[in-house]
């Protein structure tokens, strides 16, 4: 009875906070404990893996740096303040395994590299939707198609805030801690990103009345 | 419609996805896109096409 006594506080500890609880998330990361970082990897690993694709337009090497991100988060947990949202801080560590890779690779910055047309490009599947009829999903995965086509037109740095914005739905702030950048540079490559997602776009690549 | 009107309309429409417009801004553009069907059809594509990102699979 001792044990369970001794026990039962830390477990309710654990049961009762939120992952978005971002005080008790930083305390439970000082505490290194390894229950905690399943259920961070189980909620955040889709959205990790994701970014890091766009990233790097390659599965494989996402897949490296999918472990390598966990692995860092860890190592650093303790270094979490929970002054910003987990995966602001999630996706920074991740971004800058890339670039440290990509800066070993060939000295360049993610602001210099391509498109990623030269790299494997990564190969999006239809996703399992049952509220769709066969052929609003076949519609719905041809636009998504079409998208990830365009979107790989548009170069990585403002891809990356794209893909942040609105595939992550990450607040302006929170990509700027993510990518280290001024709130308004942060504004700027969202504006040149959709400018360059739009002119990517099949029949978008002027606005009307030709204007530009 | 003069070109202006439409560059307009474009750049207020991306700025729509990044952050809110001005009232004034938001009531110009509501309007512009009501009666140019064009920038409407641009705004519907754009649209579409930042909902088709979050549902990307990989």
């Amino acid at each position: 009875m001792s044990a369970a006594r001794t026990l039962w506080p830390a477990a309710v500890c654990f049961s009762t906070f939120m992952l978005d609880d971002t005080d008790s998330l930083a305390r439970a990361l000082k505490r290194r404990d390894p229950d905690l970082l399943d259920r961070l990897i189980e909620q955040y690993q889709f959205r990790l893996f994701r970014y890091l694709v766009h990233l790097t337009g390659n599965q494989e090497r996402a897949e490296d740096f999918f472990q390598e991100t966990w692995l860092r988060v860890l190592e650093r947990g303790h270094q979490y303040d929970g002054k910003w949202k987990f995966e602001a801080w999630l996706f920074a560590i991740a971004r800058n395994l890339v670039l440290d890779w990509y800066r070993r690779k060939k000295p360049q910055s993610l602001e210099s590299i391509a498109g990623g047309a030269d790299d494997q490009a990564p190969v999006f599947d239809v996703p399992d939707e049952k509220s769709e009829s066969p052929l609003e999903q076949v519609l719905s995965a041809e636009t998504r198609a079409g998208v990830q086509l365009s979107l790989q037109k548009v170069p990585a740095i403002y891809r990356e805030v794209l893909v942040l914005r609105f595939q992550e739905e990450m607040q302006l702030e929170e990509i700027a801690t993510v990518t280290g950048a001024p709130l308004s540079t942060v504004k700027s490559r969202l504006y040149r990103g959709l400018e360059a997602l739009k002119s990517a776009m099949p029949g978008c690549a002027a606005a009307p009345g030709g204007a530009a | 419609m003069s070109a202006d009107l439409h560059s307009r309309a474009s750049q207020l429409l991306a700025k729509s996805h990044i952050e809110p417009l001005s009232r004034e801004d938001a009531q110009w553009l509501s309007l512009h896109l009501a009666q140019c069907a064009s920038c409407a059809d641009l705004e519907t594509r754009v649209s579409e096409a930042l909902s088709a990102l979050r549902t990307m699979q990989i």
